[in-house]
């Protein structure tokens, strides 16, 4: 047995470099494919990301009404957090309201006079709060006009909030159905792919196999050196596409950082790296074992 | 050794290979299988290989039914023999030494017995000199002498030729006739698919004659008829 495997190794490497052409395009449509689910990786990673920043800049506000104190204000935001849906609330009292402002326009000398007109802090006491979905911010806003402390508030910013709810809703709903799309278009690409690495292998392996055959080669040494072969290939395709992947998230991450501020794609690569290492390594097994399987099965009947 | 017992072949109503041929071939015979182009000789031998199952009727390698061989165990039972074609078959990204080699690797032959057998074989059909050429470096002849080589390494009980010369020029011919003789006369019986007239008359063995999948004439010391 351990001849035999050692001589599977041996053909197989010998193979390999022997059919460098065929081994080439071997490589080359499996490193497609190993980039094509790196991408696809990112790409969900990259939506997740966008979207969970972009429902990070969303909060309900409760304004107070002028005389509040800041012990009612602190009590009603122990009542709020006694709500599950509730993922964290932050009270901005007037003094602090004012602060902002001011540090907002410190350059702006024309706002700031015109504050200094109206002579006291115009400022509403408030409460941010953030939910844990973003369908979950019109449930907290009819608890909070139920509430006990309702009548100590001004107004709720829920009318303001509700269409950017309902943009990030949609937003969100475009990307899963955009991902989804990605997902079905880069598999039917994939199976294309591997379908034709398939056929490339049959065409310059089916005389020989049929040979060895004839020979009294066994299935074993037939198959053998051909996975061999392929997983050679699959080792360098997993080399090539993180390759590339690692360039191209380079070159385009100020890019990309652009269009979502902090989100850095570099970071998410290499926490990720791993991951994606054991994706690619998977895929390109996959994509070895089947692809040789699939070319010789017709000829091992003979 | 071989039997053929009220075998045919049938691919379909027009195209009939072999019809109800019974015939045996004894252990160290040389037989030589003649008749046109079509008439059923290679249908016979890949009867015999197992690569294709009769119509009808039953063919025995030493009293086993072949065709009664579970899949798996076919290229254990191709192993009885040495197979050589009129388009050599050789393995195009191995060496001659390799090709060579090759029937004897899948054997499970040790490293050691390769090293020792594969020279003498090459020697055998005087190809030693070219045993690290690839086939697409050597004529034609020379390319059927490999095949011979890869043929009889293991010492197989039986050599089936299929039109071994039907590439060749005249010189190679003889040349691979002469191997075929020098074979069997070592003990191993041959099989030898021919439609050449020259080569059937030099024998002087037995000739079975096939006609459109019938066998028409088996005699020893045969002689072309057609």
């Amino acid at each position: 047995m351990l001849i035999s495997f050692k001589r599977i190794i041996f053909w197989g490497s010998q193979g390999f470099l022997r059919n460098s052409g065929a081994s080439f395009a071997v490589t080359i449509v499996m490193s497609v494919v190993v980039f094509l689910i790196t991408f696809l990786f990112f790409l969900r990673g990259y939506a997740t990301l966008a979207l969970e920043s972009l429902q990070d800049q969303l909060a309900l506000t409760i304004y107070f009404k002028q005389e509040t104190s800041e012990e009612e204000i602190l009590r009603a935001k122990r009542e709020i957090e006694t709500l599950a849906i509730v993922e964290k609330t932050r009270p901005v009292f007037q003094k602090e309201a004012l602060d902002i402002f001011v540090k907002r326009y410190e350059k702006n000398p024309l706002i700031l006079q015109a504050l200094a007109a109206v002579g006291n802090n115009p400022f509403l006491a408030h409460l941010d709060i953030k939910a844990k979905t973003t369908q979950d911010y019109i449930k907290i806003k009819e608890f909070i006009e139920k509430s006990s402390f309702a009548s100590i508030i001004s107004h709720i910013n829920y009318s303001e909030l509700n269409p950017v709810i309902e943009k990030v809703g949609n937003i969100s709903k475009a990307i899963g159905g955009f991902t989804i799309f990605l997902i079905i278009i880069f598999g039917i690409i994939s199976f294309l792919v591997a379908y034709n690495t398939t056929k490339l292998l049959i065409y310059y392996l089916g005389e020989e196999i049929a040979v060895m055959r004839l020979v009294g080669a066994s299935n074993l040494f037939i198959r053998g050196p051909l996975i061999v072969q392929n997983l050679i290939s699959a080792f360098l395709a997993v080399i090539f596409a993180l390759s590339l992947a690692a360039i191209l998230i380079f070159v385009f991450s100020p890019k990309l950082e652009a269009l979502v501020p902090g989100l850095d794609i570099k970071v998410y690569f290499l926490n990720h790296f791993w991951q994606i290492m054991i994706l690619n390594i998977f895929t390109a097994l996959f994509l070895a074992i089947f692809s040789s399987f699939l070319a010789i099965r017709k000829y091992l009947t003979i | 050794m071989i039997r053929f017992q009220g075998v045919s072949k049938i691919y379909s109503s027009n195209n009939i290979a072999l019809q109800d041929v019974s015939f045996e071939i004894k252990e160290k015979e040389f037989v030589s299988i003649t008749g046109r182009s079509g008439s059923g000789k290679t249908t016979l031998i890949r009867l015999l290989l197992a690569e294709e199952k009769p119509t009808s009727g039953r063919v025995f390698f030493r009293n086993q039914d072949v065709h009664k061989i579970k899949k798996n165990k076919l290229p254990f039972f191709r192993r009885n023999f040495g197979i050589v074609f009129q388009d050599y078959k050789l393995l195009e990204g191995k060496t001659v030494f390799e090709n060579v080699a090759f029937a004897l690797e899948v054997l499970g032959a040790t490293d050691e017995e390769i090293r020792k057998n594969v020279p003498q074989v090459l020697e055998i059909v005087d190809m030693k000199d070219k045993a690290q050429n690839f086939p697409k470096e050597l004529s034609g002849g020379e390319k059927q002498r490999v095949a011979l080589a890869r043929a009889l390494v293991h010492r197989p009980a039986l050599i089936l030729a299929d039109e071994p010369t039907g590439n060749l020029d005249p010189y190679h011919t003889w040349d691979i006739v002469r191997l075929l003789l020098k074979i069997h006369e070592l003990g191993t019986t041959v099989v030898l698919a021919t439609h050449d007239r020259e080569i059937i008359n030099f024998l002087q063995k037995r000739v079975i004659t096939l006609e459109k999948g019938k066998i028409i004439k088996d005699e020893e010391k045969g002689r072309f008829i057609l």
